[in-house]
């Protein structure tokens, strides 16, 4: 029988020592929440990443969602919640779900914390994917993960407003959730690139620039050079096996840094820009709290903002909207000058945090804007290709 | 001090804790290697997975899929046949997805998907013949798969692309087209200086050619 004075064993020891350290992270996951700037930076660019490709399809609309596009599937009745809308019944009505997708994923920008907007965001992006399933790719995979489990937490942490404090803990749960959900797609990509042959010998990319998922650059000939492929490829090995370790280690800034170089290139050599970008955004998960923190700030003001409104329809529409959205409190006025469209300048423009920012809006809005009108015209693409020459038959 | 917590919270939140442990643990099941493990266990993930929270993480991998495959398309006139070209060159959206480099429409995608969703078609359409046995009842299942085949939603997505590219290069005067679908394969590094643009090639012919239907 040991005494106190003994040396403990070394096995007791250990035990004890992992006991406590799993306590430690209970604890630091359960009582308070660790980067809510972060979580809600996530939930926001998920949204905006979804908006954003969504928004780039309108002008094709006929090709991509129309029930004689290129892309149309067959209607089944046997539906699910996800899926709702290829209903035959339902599949007519689809520019209102993509409308109504619109709309929810503005209100869950404004307000990230809901239980019930980012669910009814995930369902309708979940819908309006299935209008054109041949579109989804890796990214839509991840996107769609991360922002289940985003919208679950939010509906988790309900009982904190019945007094019962677990709404840290759901959140916690939720970010680590998108932070191992996001290592376990580098690691498994990396185990699976390590079991094929190609990879290993360094010819991989070497075929994949042969293929038509390349971009023509001068990036996809380089890679076509034996000794350059092979390096990539290793190269390509070595991030994603690495990516879980050091993510999580004092290197997080580096493998970071990484994998945003490494997305860039996939940019400019096989044109997966959606899914670099899905990468990219995700990274926010990583973020530290106090990393986020400004710019949480700056888009998510606790305090709303105080307009003047005239009684119209159109101000009632606004006042409806800011309602939803939580940030504006309107006041009817019959004062000259107040109209619908200074409630959204103001929205912009409610903190010298975002003040500087709204130039950047303006000109991304209008350079989309130019972009998408000048291409359904036909405008800034190469001329169409001249009809075949005839051959007598 | 610690304030106190009270039991509903803390029953939740191991609730919590014990759904992620889970929750991840098949998730863990679902993609690992073949292993004893997931011999016993994977039925329970995939049927976990099944839903909502499918995933699928090949990217590329174990082996890059590096083959093509392709539209090839002429289209009859009054006045003569065109030469053989790909319909989705001259189809917007999917005709700009060549030049892809902020490919934010994900044209990208559809342009690649129809072509390769034909394909697969044919290939699970060609499969239910190769276990018959017998050659008269071969040839008649053959038969059976064709004609399913080409009345199949891919081939109906590419019989309207071949329609519309050949409406839009001939100003509405074509009155039918041919098709085939071709799968290449690039060329191996051995093989990098021939002059030929890929390396072996597969082809689906049709013996008859398809009307143009106007939009």
């Amino acid at each position: 029988m040991s005494t106190p004075t003994e040396p403990q064993p070394r096995l007791h020891a250990d035990l004890s020592h992992a006991a406590a350290t799993i306590q430690g992270w209970y604890r630091a996951l359960t009582e308070r929440e660790i980067a809510p700037g972060s979580r809600r930076l996530l939930l926001c660019a998920i949204v905006v990443w979804y908006l954003v490709q969504t928004l780039a399809l309108v002008p094709w609309w006929d090709s991509f969602w129309d029930l004689q596009g290129f892309a149309a599937v067959d209607t089944f009745s046997d539906v699910g919640p996800g899926d709702f809308i290829n209903h035959p019944e339902v599949r007519g009505y689809w520019p209102a779900a993509v409308a109504l997708f619109l709309l929810i994923g503005i209100v869950t920008l404004c307000r990230p914390d809901s239980a019930i907007w980012p669910l009814c965001f995930y369902f309708a992006a979940r819908n309006v994917e299935s209008l054109c399933p041949q579109l989804t790719d890796g990214g839509s995979n991840l996107m769609r993960l991360l922002m289940l489990y985003l919208a679950v937490g939010n509906v988790l942490a309900v009982p904190e407003k019945l007094g019962v404090p677990v709404g840290a803990c759901a959140r916690n749960l939720t970010l680590m959730a998108c932070r191992v959900q996001i290592v376990l797609v580098y690691l498994c990509a990396g185990l699976y690139k390590v079991t094929g042959s190609l990879w290993t010998n360094g010819m991989a990319l070497y075929y994949i620039v042969q293929s038509d998922y390349a971009v023509d650059s001068i990036l996809t000939d380089t890679l076509s050079v034996p000794l350059i492929s092979f390096v990539a490829c290793y190269s390509v090995l070595a991030f994603q096996l690495s990516f879980p370790f050091l993510v999580f280690s004092r290197f997080r800034k580096l493998a970071l840094l990484f994998g945003v170089m490494f997305h860039v290139l996939i940019i400019f050599t096989l044109g997966l820009t959606c899914f670099a970008l899905a990468m990219m955004l995700s990274y926010i998960a990583f973020a530290r709290g106090h990393e986020t923190r400004f710019l949480d700030r700056s888009l998510h003001a606790s305090e709303p903002v105080e307009i003047e409104l005239r009684p119209t329809r159109a101000a009632g529409m606004v006042r409806g909207l800011a309602r939803l959205a939580g940030k504006l409190t309107v006041v009817p006025t019959t004062a000259p000058g107040a109209a619908p469209g200074d409630a959204l300048q103001l929205l912009l423009n409610r903190s010298h945090a975002t003040r500087w920012l709204a130039p950047v809006w303006s000109v991304l809005a209008y350079v989309g804007v130019l972009d998408l009108i000048g291409r359904r015209l036909g405008l800034g693409l190469p001329a169409p290709a001249p009809a075949e020459p005839l051959v007598a038959r | 001090m610690t304030p106190r917590i009270s039991r509903t919270a803390k029953v939740l939140r191991v609730l919590f804790c014990a759904a992620f442990v889970g929750h991840f643990t098949l998730v863990g099941l679902l993609l690992s290697p073949a292993n004893p493990l997931v011999g016993v266990a994977g039925p329970v993930a995939s049927l976990y997975h099944n839903g909502a929270t499918y995933q699928n993480w090949h990217l590329f991998s174990p082996d890059p899929g590096i083959s093509s495959t392709f539209l090839s398309v002429r289209c009859w006139t009054p006045e003569g046949v065109t030469t053989w070209m790909d319909p989705l060159d001259h189809i917007e959206p999917l005709a700009s997805a060549a030049d892809r480099t902020l490919d934010m429409k994900r044209s990208l995608q559809l342009r690649r998907s129809m072509p390769m969703k034909v394909w697969s078609e044919a290939e699970k359409l060609n499969a239910r013949c190769t276990q018959v046995e017998d050659e008269a009842a071969r040839t008649e299942c053959i038969i059976e798969q064709r004609a399913l085949f080409v009345t199949s939603t891919p081939m109906r997505a590419a019989q309207r692309a071949s329609s519309a590219a050949c409406s839009a290069i001939t100003d509405d005067t074509a009155i039918a087209y041919e098709l085939e679908i071709v799968h290449t394969l690039p060329k191996r590094y051995t093989e990098r200086d021939d002059p030929r643009p890929f390396g072996e090639a597969q082809r689906i012919e049709f013996e008859e050619p398809f009307l143009v239907h106007s939009n």
